[in-house]
């Protein structure tokens, strides 16, 4: 019994990370409006109910800033060097378009759900 | 916030850690912004005190945990062969080592028949030697070759290897009569044929070639030899394979499918059948009619007879090498393009 809630216990968590991963993106990208650092992003997302772990904060901006959705720079602040990012315009506009798809994602799964109640 | 000199080192020695798992220009970019975040988070996590030591610094470090493992976040997944070119792999594979396989068992059987046998188990081990190693040789190469167009391939359109994955509605497989359940009476005939087969031969084996003859059904039974030394050297060759059929069609039986254990096993005892039944046209005369000859009576030529008889055999067993052979070739082919499960 107790190894079957174990069980039950990993495959909700393992299936929860899988839902969430898809949305990190949209996630981090909500907070790029304005100009931040790595560090000042996990906080941020952190305190609104978003905990996300640099191992994938930080691989992730650097994938956007590959894909030309942020730009960022090095400045040294409170005497030490740290790089903020922030979306550019490409951002800017992708970040609309996730928002729009995800709203009409929410819509259909918020239908489908409402089916089994 | 300060470090004190050894917070400062194991803090180096980490990002060097780091820096040696990177490869290309950003790895100095990637292991100046780790740097930044640790700093970040030692200034939150340890916000009183003026001077950080390398207890602290071990702390935030075994959180991090291994700098290959950091590392290995920034880099895109490496692969021997990735999953866009896996299934032409796969494909290729199953081919060039059902090829191989095949090419050296006919050449093992040429071999056999024409050259001189000195030990048939020597040449059966040196048969399963052979086909080991060519299948791993062949196994090699292609796994190398897809490797370098993994490596040099990347991003790019392979022609070739897009027209091998392309879904073609006509390789869809056929529904054969193979696809459906095993028939659970032709199975049980097999069963006990094969146990029947099984049992005679242990008794020819035991007896020496010699089996019992009734001249007169009030005298008393006599026993004849009617197979030869030659025929005898393969008895526990022929139970061996008799053994795997008879555990074949009672697997078939309980597990109620055709499955690709099942089918590729079939494939290979149908093989070493093949190379058996090689051998034993090599090693005519197979069977004797000496002891009928001594017994005498009917005004029959037994040397012709026996002549006879032993010319009938080899030609139903070439007659079988054929068939079983394309057989085998029919079978690896849909077992390679559409295996069972």
């Amino acid at each position: 019994m107790g190894m079957m809630n174990e069980k039950r216990t990993t495959d909700f968590e393992k299936l929860k990370q899988e839902m969430r991963r898809g949305v990190i993106v949209l996630a981090a990208m909500s907070q790029l409006k304005q100009e931040q650092y790595g560090y000042s992003l996990i906080k941020n997302l952190k305190d609104k109910g978003f905990d996300v772990g640099q191992d994938t904060l930080y691989p992730l901006l650097r994938r956007l800033e590959q894909q030309e959705l942020l730009d960022s720079e090095w400045r040294v602040d409170d005497s030490r060097p740290r790089r903020y990012y922030i979306l550019n315009e490409t951002g800017k506009e992708m970040l609309r378009d996730l928002k729009t798809a995800w709203r009409e994602q929410q819509e259909v799964i918020r239908s489908l759900l409402d089916e089994i109640e | 916030m300060k470090l004190n000199r050894s917070a400062r080192d194991l803090l180096d020695r980490y990002l060097l850690g780091v820096k040696r798992e990177l490869t290309g220009k950003q790895r100095e970019d990637i292991a100046a912004e780790i740097e930044s975040y640790l700093l970040d988070l030692l200034e939150e996590r340890f916000p009183k005190m003026e001077e950080i030591t390398e207890l602290q610094i071990k702390e935030i470090l075994q959180e991090m945990g291994a700098p290959r493992k950091v590392a290995a976040q920034y880099s895109s997944q490496r692969y021997l062969v990735g999953p866009r070119l896996f299934p032409a792999y796969f494909l290729v594979l199953k081919i060039v080592i059902a090829a191989v396989i095949g090419a050296l068992t006919l050449s093992t059987i040429i071999n056999s028949v024409i050259g001189e046998t000195i030990n048939v188990w020597l040449t059966v081990l040196e048969y399963f030697g052979t086909i080991w190693s060519g299948a791993l040789s062949a196994g090699g190469s292609i796994t190398l070759i897809f490797a370098l167009i993994e490596r040099f391939g990347e991003g790019k359109e392979i022609k070739e290897i897009d027209e091998l994955q392309e879904f073609k509605l006509h390789d869809l497989p056929e529904l054969s009569a193979e696809d459906k359940e095993p028939g659970k009476i032709g199975l049980s005939i097999e069963i006990a044929l094969g146990i029947i087969g099984i049992a005679f031969f242990t008794y020819v084996n035991n007896t020496g070639g010699f089996v019992p003859y009734f001249l007169n059904p009030q005298a008393e039974m006599e026993m004849v030899r009617l197979f030869t030394d030659n025929f005898l050297q393969y008895v526990p060759l022929i139970l061996a394979l008799a053994g795997l059929d008879l555990t074949r069609s009672i697997t078939l039986l309980v597990q109620g499918y055709q499955s690709s254990l099942t089918n590729w096993w079939q494939i290979c005892t149908q093989g070493a059948h093949v190379v058996l039944m090689a051998f034993l046209i090599k090693s005519l005369p197979l069977i004797t009619l000496d002891a009928f000859r001594m017994i005498g009576g009917a005004d029959v030529d037994f040397a012709h007879l026996e002549s006879l008889a032993n010319t009938g055999i080899a030609i139903g067993m070439a007659v079988g090498i054929v068939g079983t052979s394309i057989d085998i070739i029919r079978k690896v082919i849909r077992e390679i393009r559409n295996p069972s499960a």
